[in-house]
């Protein structure tokens, strides 16, 4: 396990400092320790970012903030790997892009893409994330019909992404009641990292 | 040969961490607005691409591209 101190270090410091440790050797885990609130949410998220498993323990008025590196944790194990076990585990990236499916009837599309979501954890664990941008960031403000089935795709560990220059440009920054906000960095990185994404 | 860096500029489009990540000399200046501000942008907006940061805290865009554009060429 890498470890960084980053104690006494003001916000960029500690992201900065994980930034170069990833940059220069990708470590499967990875421990920074900050002193301060901020420090923890912003490297907490940047690891996130990069495909780590964060958790977070801590220490006095210390904070460790431990990262696992989801690709390195779903490497088979040699020893018992069976031919199928390569293909077993994916990560499926869906992207959504509006609040509604198809094109003809609005009503029908919203039912359709309600039905959609319920059905998307039928992919199982194969469902890594869903990144939601322009209109389809409405499914994630509240009074959306959507909220429930989103709420229990986050709860079975989905990670959903939710554009905030999309709820910025439809005024919904505040209204929105699931997902990380996020930016195009986070988009772009998520969609290198998929397997596979689904595009809606 | 000098070597070509590939992203040798700043626009406003780059999240923070982008910029201070590529242009360390450029940390000051968010120090210096965080005065004018009364917020720690690196903290609570480091995420957050220049333009949405100008537009959350009313700060001139242009002076703060500018800002960081001479802060990149001492770096």
């Amino acid at each position: 396990m890498k470890e960084i101190d980053c104690k006494g270090l003001a916000c960029p410091g500690p992201v900065l400092r994980t930034k170069d440790v990833l940059e220069n050797s990708r470590p499967d885990v990875i421990k920074v320790i900050v002193d301060n609130e901020a420090s923890k949410q912003n490297v907490k998220r940047f690891l996130e970012s990069q495909n780590y498993t964060v958790n977070i323990e801590t220490d006095g008025s210390l904070f460790h903030v431990i990262g696992s590196d989801n690709a390195a944790s779903q490497v088979p194990d040699e020893v018992h790997q069976t031919p199928e076990s390569n293909e077993d585990k994916k990560k499926i990236l869906v992207m959504i892009g509006t609040d509604r499916m198809g094109y003809g009837d609005d009503e029908l599309g919203k039912k359709l893409m309600l039905n959609f979501l319920g059905t998307l954890k039928e992919m199982g664990e194969d469902l890594w994330r869903l990144v939601l941008v322009n209109n389809g960031v409405k499914l994630t403000i509240e009074g959306s019909d959507a909220l429930p089935v989103l709420k229990e795709l986050a709860h079975s560990g989905v990670y959903i992404l939710v554009c905030g220059t999309c709820l910025t440009y439809f005024d919904l920054l505040e209204k929105k009641q699931i997902g990380e906000t996020t930016n195009m960095l986070d988009v772009v990185t998520s969609l290198q990292l998929a397997d596979k994404v689904i595009n809606l | 040969m000098s070597k070509v860096r590939i992203k040798d500029y700043i626009d406003p489009e780059m999240t923070i961490l982008d910029v201070v990540s590529q242009f360390r000399s450029t940390e000051k200046v968010f120090k210096k607005y965080d005065k004018e501000v009364g917020a720690c942008l690196c903290c609570e907006a480091l995420f957050d691409p220049l333009w949405k940061v100008a537009e959350q805290y009313n700060l001139d865009l242009d002076k703060l591209m500018s800002d960081l554009k001479d802060a990149a060429k001492a770096w």
